[in-house]
């Protein structure tokens, strides 16, 4: 089933609203070596990033409510590396975009936009980890 | 006896990967801040140092010079992490003291290199 779209997502060129067929929206290979085939410690960091992530992208909404953009950009800069090493690489660079988005200073007109599809695709991405390693 | 390394990264997904991967083969105390790596380092001596830069509180440049003030780890190797690639941080950290520096996302083949030539300058092999 799709989901839908935040209100004021727009279709980006480089994140789009849906995925390919053939593309897998995340990639835990790297975590699998790291974690060297054992099943409780993948579990564990599994666990770990979505509730760390999920922290990260409501507070990097709040911070752009009430219009804090050092928050903002502190907490792009702090989780975009994790995105990518979990294969979300389109995540990775949407984060990249919001961070300097933020350092570039107050106004500028995509910040909205850019983290609302944020929002949206890592809700489309959680509970497609959540099935796939049985995390509920 | 294992060496001991200390990782101080306030991101917990790269503190918990860096424990998955440098143990067994070390033992990895891991901080989130630099205040409790700081009180940590008060009752212990650690053979390596891997430190992200970008932290609230005292920051990586922050703990590194308290580390090189400290008579006990002032010749205690220092990997520093960060999601900048620019050389004027890396220069920054050179200064400092630190012995290298990694940017994250971090190739483990890169850290397996930097930790062995840093811990053990004159083998070969890893201990894992």
């Amino acid at each position: 089933m799709e989901m839908p779209l935040s209100t004021n997502a727009i279709q980006m060129n480089y994140a789009p609203s849906k995925y390919s067929p053939l593309e897998k929206p995340y990639d835990l290979c790297f975590i699998e070596q790291a974690c060297r085939g054992n099943q409780e410690s993948m579990r564990a960091m599994i666990l770990t990033f979505l509730s760390t992530t999920q922290l990260a992208v409501r507070e990097i909404q709040a911070a752009h409510q009430r219009h804090d953009l050092e928050s903002i950009r502190r907490t792009a800069h702090r989780v975009k590396p994790t995105f990518s090493m979990y294969g979300m690489e389109r995540l990775a660079a949407l984060l990249q975009s919001i961070e300097e988005m933020a350092i570039q200073g107050s106004g500028h007109p995509s910040l909205p936009t850019y983290i609302d599809s944020l929002v949206a695709q890592f809700e489309r991405i959680v509970p497609s980890i959540q099935n796939e390693y049985s995390i509920h | 006896m294992k060496k001991k390394i200390l990782v101080v990264d306030d991101e917990m997904n790269i503190g918990l990967l860096l424990e998955n991967i440098l143990t067994p083969a070390f033992e990895v105390t891991y901080h989130a801040n630099s205040g409790d790596a700081v009180r940590w380092l008060e009752g212990h001596l650690p053979d390596l140092i891997i430190c992200d830069i970008e932290m609230p509180g005292m920051d990586g440049y922050a703990f590194l010079g308290h580390v090189r003030q400290r008579g006990f780890t002032q010749h205690t190797p220092v990997i520093m992490l960060s999601a900048r690639s620019e050389s004027r941080e890396r220069i920054k950290c050179y200064r400092l003291g630190a012995q290298d520096y990694l940017t994250k996302p971090f190739n483990p083949e890169e850290l397996d290199e930097i930790i062995k030539k840093n811990l053990f300058p004159l083998h070969a092999t890893s201990p894992w």
